[in-house]
């Protein structure tokens, strides 16, 4: 019946009942793939019987369908924008051009191209725990002049940590503002912020990390790598601010901070003193 | 010529986008900014508790900003048989579960417990990581790994 | 007919009286049809299960979770190809659908309607047609025949 529907559509409906319609209707849209050119002229066919032969709407229906008339989204009647197109085509193109002239040399680029491609690596992550340490014999002591360095290494100590991780140089006029330690699953994570004047750093330790799911953010330049006592450290670049991460055993370490590079590498050489 | 047209538009309007952000970040509130101008670092991850429960953990740190809001604004839950087809089966949001988020911080890190969990299913977790600084809003979107109950 | 009854609604009672033994999914599809949407195009799909996810939670947003869903469902999809894709079908529908069903599903009060609408446009208007269908196929006195 349905071949014959497609192959002479008008004749064939014309002669079904209007109840054989709804069946064959109900019975194509059962399908995983209804065929269009089935559905439409049952539909078609359907709406010219109705014309002749107009079903009687109940009064008051609009009212009984629940909230209707606040409910129906309205399209509204904006009137379109006159535009030709050959000028749109024109400005695109003479704004386009200006733009990737421009780009390049705002962001620091020597091509456009080279945008693009730092710009899809977003992320730096650690692939496995477990942190490198070519010296385990080495024993490093902690010294500091900085109190809030001394409190986290305390804190550090009182959650059994005896790597080196703590830092014990900052510039001067860095002070802890606060530190807090919270458990991340079976994993715990201290976390410390410090401040100098405008600036702020912010160090976050997490001991016993099983998961390797953390990502860094980073900008368009590559993470470095500075290797010291057998630890690499990766040092990203993300916005105007310097992220040193690195692995310990299994202490995932992170500083956030906004200064030179040449501090940087000190604030990290100063993690291991040798005792 | 209408692909090569929209294709032109798109590039117009990401270099307008990232050249007006990398020249007016400090300065301009509401200026179009990367996820990585409010996150330094960002971890999700389940963890199995029992045999039908498993938590959804994330961490996430500032960059070097103290946050008004900062945590997760979104976590859904997606289940499916034969880890191809997924369907999503719980969703945790904010403003039901406070806990989702933190005020006034640089770091904050949470979990929310998902119960029922049937045997044999594969599970994974979408989490909408959020900060929030004045008016600008930074979300980060990661996915769990999966894991079999 | 009743000439105090708008367009939309005067259709979904035809579609109701017609298909009142069809699934959501059927009646979706003939909505669809009638509108135009290119049946073996990958954005009917698409379209097809956004409409009935908002459906079935109006309260859904378009992007953070109708979209991350059927991306979801169809593996192969990304956030962005799942927009782009639908955005394009209603763009061909518009083109070469008949004014006539365009104006059963978006006009309201007499007026025709003049632009495309939006993807959020398209999808919340058939989900909520959706759900006038639903409630008139469940009412015996919707219709008469």
């Amino acid at each position: 019946m349905k071949d014959k529907v497609k192959a002479c559509p008008g004749k064939e409906l014309k002669q079904m009942a209007t109840d054989q319609l709804d069946a064959l209707l109900q019975t194509e849209l059962q399908k995983e793939h209804p065929d269009e050119s089935v559905v439409l002229p049952i539909l078609q066919e359907l709406q010219e019987r109705e014309k002749d032969y107009p079903v009687k709407i109940p009064e008051g229906i609009e009212e009984r369908m629940t909230g209707y008339r606040d409910r129906i989204h309205t399209v509204v009647d904006k009137p379109k924008r006159k535009r030709t197109k050959t000028i749109r085509i024109a400005a695109v193109a003479a704004v386009v051009c200006i733009v990737l002239m421009a780009i390049p040399r705002t962001v620091g680029a020597e091509s456009v191209f080279q945008v693009l491609h730092r710009w899809t690596e977003d992320f730096f992550e650690f692939l496995s725990p477990g942190g490198n340490n070519d010296n385990p014999t080495v024993e490093y002591r902690f010294e500091t002049d900085n109190e809030g360095l001394k409190q986290l290494h305390d804190v550090m100590v009182a959650e059994g940590v005896t790597n080196s991780v703590v830092p014990t140089w900052l510039p001067e006029g860095y002070e802890l503002l606060e530190i807090k330690t919270e458990a991340v699953s079976d994993t715990k994570k201290v976390f410390a912020k410090f401040r100098n004047g405008t600036k702020e750093m912010l160090v976050s330790y997490k001991i016993n990390q099983k998961h390797t799911t953390t990502k860094y953010e980073r900008g368009i330049s590559e993470a470095s790598e500075y290797e010291i006592n057998g630890v690499t450290h990766y040092i990203i670049e993300n916005e105007e601010n310097i992220s040193i991460v690195w692995m310990s055993e299994t202490i995932e370490s992170i500083i956030v901070v906004n200064e030179e590079n040449e501090i940087v590498r000190r604030i990290i050489s100063s993690i291991y003193l040798e005792g | 010529m209408k692909k090569y047209i929209h294709l032109l538009c798109f590039v117009l309007v990401c270099g307008i986008c990232f050249s007006v952000s990398a020249q007016a970040f400090d300065t301009a509130e509401g200026t179009e900014t990367r996820e990585s101008a409010y996150f330094a670092a960002h971890s999700v991850f389940l963890e199995k508790t029992s045999a039908t429960t498993f938590e959804v953990w994330f961490d996430v740190i500032a960059n070097l900003t103290t946050m008004d809001e900062l945590g997760a604004s979104v976590i859904h839950i997606y289940r499916s048989t034969d880890g191809d087809t997924w369907t999503k089966v719980r969703s945790y949001y904010k403003e039901n579960y406070p806990s989702m988020i933190c005020r006034n911080t640089a770091s904050h890190s949470g979990c929310v417990t998902y119960t029922g969990a049937r045997s044999g299913y594969y599970y994974r977790a979408m989490v909408l990581l959020y900060a929030k600084i004045g008016n600008n809003i930074g979300e980060r979107s990661r996915y769990t790994e999966i894991i079999r109950m | 007919m009743n000439s105090t009854i708008d367009k939309t609604l005067e259709h979904v009672l035809f579609l109701a009286r017609h298909l009142d033994k069809c699934n959501a999914r059927g009646a979706v599809i003939v909505m669809l049809m009638e509108l135009g949407i290119p049946t073996n195009s990958v954005g009917f799909e698409l379209i097809l299960y956004s409409i009935l996810l908002q459906h079935r939670d109006p309260t859904r947003a378009l992007k953070s979770d109708i979209y991350l869903e059927t991306k979801l469902h169809y593996r192969q999809f990304s956030e962005e190809q799942v927009e782009q894709a639908i955005r394009e079908v209603i763009r061909s529908a518009w083109s070469r659908g008949s004014r006539a069903a365009w104006d059963w599903y978006f006009s309201y009060e007499e007026k025709t309607v003049s632009r495309k609408p939006t993807n959020s446009e398209f999808i919340s208007r058939i989900a909520y047609i959706l759900e006038l269908w639903q409630e008139c196929t469940r009412k015996e006195d919707c219709y008469e025949r």
